[in-house]
């Protein structure tokens, strides 16, 4: 089978609809520098087929997760009305000449649409301003017997391209550089094994025993009764073989039923492998969740700190802080009032300045009474001079007018008050004190809720990475990633149960086959009439049995001489290329229990630091090889199509791989940015290459910056 | 080119080489060989069932031998 065609119209850089590439059978190379559309071929192939296009960092992603983003920047840029139709289509068109009867050799026009129409006139670019009908696809083909033109839609189209390329080998020839991890995971030990059941004939070993283990119990039985008729002791013989017979039935149920367990078995490991799988490209979701979780609930805590702090801010020290702010004017009055103070007191003072002579009240009041000075004895009579120099000297102990009960009482106020901005005063400190503690403690909440936000954004900046890398955001890969741990445990028990039952069915089996030999020694000890007649069935049940009893072992050698194939295939390949390359040596080497691909040296010791390249190459050629054998064992052909395969090897080792592949392949598409515009003229000389094209982009601008709203891809034939 | 038959029939044989425990003549056990591979053959191309095609194989044999 091969590709005869591809015409894209619209799609990712390919403008309009006059992009078409014819191919050739052999080698195509398609040529192109960075950002000239060489990945976006490759999308179309796969597009066209899956309904999917791979997006560095999210994998395959189908059409409707992709909005209008694989639409022609440029067609969409143009569009200027309401309702304005974009399509965007690719069409291959597909000669099947697998088939034995050149009669099906017919060919396939697959062709898959997306139309998308205008409906806001705002940004061109944004998914929401347009209406999106989902793809659709369709098979053209005329059916050989009727000559009539046929149209298989949508799912009937689906099964036609199944048959055309069969999902069981289109992990080998879709074989996108970036992808090719995923694509083929030969750390997985049952990749090997099913690229060996689908390219060779070793499954149909399995088919061979089912059929022998039936005819050897039939002829066995037909056997058995032949002999019985020569037997000398027929009722016994017959006993026994009846014996046989039902032993026989319960293994033959036995291992009908072991086959389907170990069916369901195989799906349910395949199950948990993909299940495995998902679940180690989710793994950081469950975690990352819960650390975003905490750390929005940390926030939301300091947030209330914050809150409640602020709330004991306005309420609290608002008062305080107005009080705080009338220190100077409190301090000022405080001061007056000392100063008050101070002149009230040298009033005083100065008022009650007397000599120190001078007797008190009482002695002056005695000496009024008694008419005497009692300091001098003299008589002092009342009125005379003395007695009224006596009576003055009294009189002027009473208070000026300032002093008065009034006047004091407003002074004790005056003082209370003093007292009171004096304690005031001390306070400002304690005021000042809290009102500091308190900010600092804000400012310790806001600096820890910025630390926060930086971890928060840090787990963000994570979220949007694995968003970028997985296609999906993080509460769905969180909610996905319990929903497969769901999944897991539950496989895990159902293949638990599985294996126990099966176990116990091969045990029942291994009983009855005990039996069996014991009831056919019986049987053998019982004597025959004639011993010289010959029994032609139990000639042919020796040999079928001798045949079920080995067909097992002859599936082991079949399969390991295809491994021995696979390898030896791919050495030539590898021998080849690393020929050219002095960085790489060694031979691949498939590890018999684990079918890991190795790298080992003459004596089969795995090397060292061997690195991506090598494993890539390693992979690349053990692909030659299984393709290769496809073509061999099925006789039937796959174009292979690759994109960025040679990304890792030196330009030696570039066409060492594209000389081996165009060996292996009946036609190949390669898309490389690995051949220099000077190297064009030297490939299209190589007489293995026998279709070159190149891309490149362009405007009609004339301006040297491509932008994407006139920016395109151009094919250009070179040879073909 | 090698069909799967032609694979098939041989690593049979090659293990048949190794039988002797028979009375019969090794051109019997060529045809029940042959017999069995096309049987093989016809389950995987024509989807056949096995149950039948070894009810098919068992008659085939016990005809041709009697």
């Amino acid at each position: 089978m091969f590709i005869k065609s591809i015409k894209l119209k619209n799609f990712q850089s390919y403008y309009g609809d006059k992009n078409e590439i014819e191919f050739t059978e052999g080698l195509n190379i398609i040529a192109g520098s960075i950002a000239s559309g060489k990945s976006k071929l490759f999308d179309a192939f796969y597009w066209v087929l899956n309904d999917k296009i791979f997006v560095t960092g999210k994998d395959w992603v189908s059409t409707k997760n992709l909005g209008i983003s694989f639409v022609n920047d440029k067609a969409k840029y143009e569009s200027n009305d309401i309702d304005d139709l974009i399509e965007t289509s690719v069409k291959i068109v597909v000669k099947n000449n697998n088939e034995k009867r050149s009669s099906r050799n017919i060919d396939y026009t697959i062709k898959r649409q997306f139309l998308i129409r205008r409906k806001e006139l705002s940004d061109c670019f944004s998914t929401g301003n347009w209406n999106i009908s989902p793809s659709t696809l369709t098979v053209e083909y005329v059916d050989p017997k009727t000559s009539n033109t046929e149209i298989a839609h949508n799912q009937e189209a689906r099964e036609l391209i199944e048959t055309l390329f069969p999902s069981k080998i289109s992990p080998y020839i879709w074989f996108q550089g970036e992808a090719l991890d995923k694509l083929i995971d030969f750390d997985n030990k049952g990749t090997i094994r099913r690229a060996i059941d689908y390219i060779s004939y070793v499954p149909l070993y399995k088919v061979m025993n089912n059929i022998i283990s039936e005819v050897d119990k039939k002829i066995s039985n037909r056997a058995r009764k032949e002999v019985g008729k020569l037997s000398t002791d027929i009722k016994r013989y017959e006993e026994l073989s009846r014996e046989i017979e039902v032993k026989n039935s319960a293994i033959s149920n036995n291992k009908k039923l072991i086959e389907e367990k170990s069916k369901t078995l195989g799906e349910r490991e395949e199950q948990l492998e993909e299940v495995e799988t998902a679940l180690a490209a989710l793994v950081e979701f469950p975690a990352l969740n819960e650390e975003k979780r905490e750390v929005e609930n940390d926030i939301e805590t300091i947030n209330q700190n914050i809150e409640n702090l602020d709330i004991k801010e306005r309420k609290k020290f608002s008062s305080l802080w107005m009080l705080y702010g009338s220190k100077h004017l409190f301090q000022k009055a405080g001061d007056k009032l000392i100063e008050f103070e101070d002149y009230r007191q040298s009033l005083i003072n100065k008022e009650y300045k007397l000599p120190e002579d001078v007797p008190g009240d009482v002695y002056l009041n005695k000496m009024l009474e008694k008419e005497i000075c009692l300091i001098c004895d003299r008589p002092a009579e009342e009125n005379s001079e003395a007695w009224n120099n006596i009576k003055a000297k009294l009189n002027r102990k009473h208070k000026p007018e300032y002093l008065s009960e009034e006047n004091e009482k407003i002074n004790k106020e005056v003082l209370t008050f003093k007292a009171k901005l004096a304690g005031l005063s001390r306070n400002y400190g304690t005021i000042q004190k809290e009102i500091l503690d308190h900010r600092e403690k804000l400012d310790e909440a806001y600096e820890e809720r910025n630390i926060y936000k930086e971890k928060l954004q840090t787990v963000n900046d994570e979220i949007d990475r694995l968003y970028t890398k997985r296609g999906i955001d993080i509460s769905e890969g969180a909610q996905t990633h319990r929903k497969k741990h769901g999944e897991y445990k539950t496989l895990n028990e159902v293949i638990r149960n599985l294996n126990r039952k099966i176990e116990g069915m091969k045990a029942s089996i291994k009983d009855a086959e005990m039996d069996i030999g014991k009831l056919e020694g019986e049987l053998n000890k019982i004597q025959r009439t004639n011993e010289d007649v010959k029994v032609v069935e139990e000639e042919i049940a020796k040999y079928t049995k001798y045949l079920s009893n080995h067909i097992s072992e002859i599936e082991k050698k079949e399969y390991d001489k295809l491994i021995d194939q696979i390898e030896s295939e791919a050495n030539l390949s590898f021998t080849d290329i690393t020929s050219v390359n002095n960085t790489i040596d060694g031979f691949i080497k498939i590890d018999r229990d684990t079918f890991r691909v190795l790298n080992v040296d003459h004596d089969g010791r795995e090397l060292e630091n061997y690195n991506t390249g090598h494993h890539t190459l390693m992979k690349m050629c053990i692909i030659n090889a299984i393709i290769s054998l496809t073509n061999d064992y099925k006789d039937a052909s796959y174009p292979f199509i690759t994109d960025a395969p040679t990304s890792n090897l030196d330009d030696k080792a570039t066409f060492a791989y594209l000389e081996s592949i165009s060996n292996t392949f009946n036609q190949s598409i390669v898309i490389t940015k690995d051949i220099a515009e000077d190297e064009i003229d030297d490939i299209k000389n190589k007489e293995y290459v026998t279709g070159l094209f190149h891309l490149k982009i362009k405007n009609d601008t004339g301006n040297e910056i491509m932008d994407r709203k006139d920016a395109y891809t151009q094919i250009s034939s070179i040879k073909n | 080119m090698k069909t799967t038959n032609d694979r098939l029939l041989e690593s049979i044989i090659n293990e048949t080489n190794n039988f002797s425990d028979t009375n019969l003549d090794r051109t019997i056990l060529l045809e029940i060989s042959k017999k069995l591979v096309d049987y093989v053959v016809e389950v995987d191309s024509s989807h056949s069932q096995e149950g039948s095609v070894a009810k098919s194989l068992e008659n085939d044999l016990y005809n041709k031998i009697k």
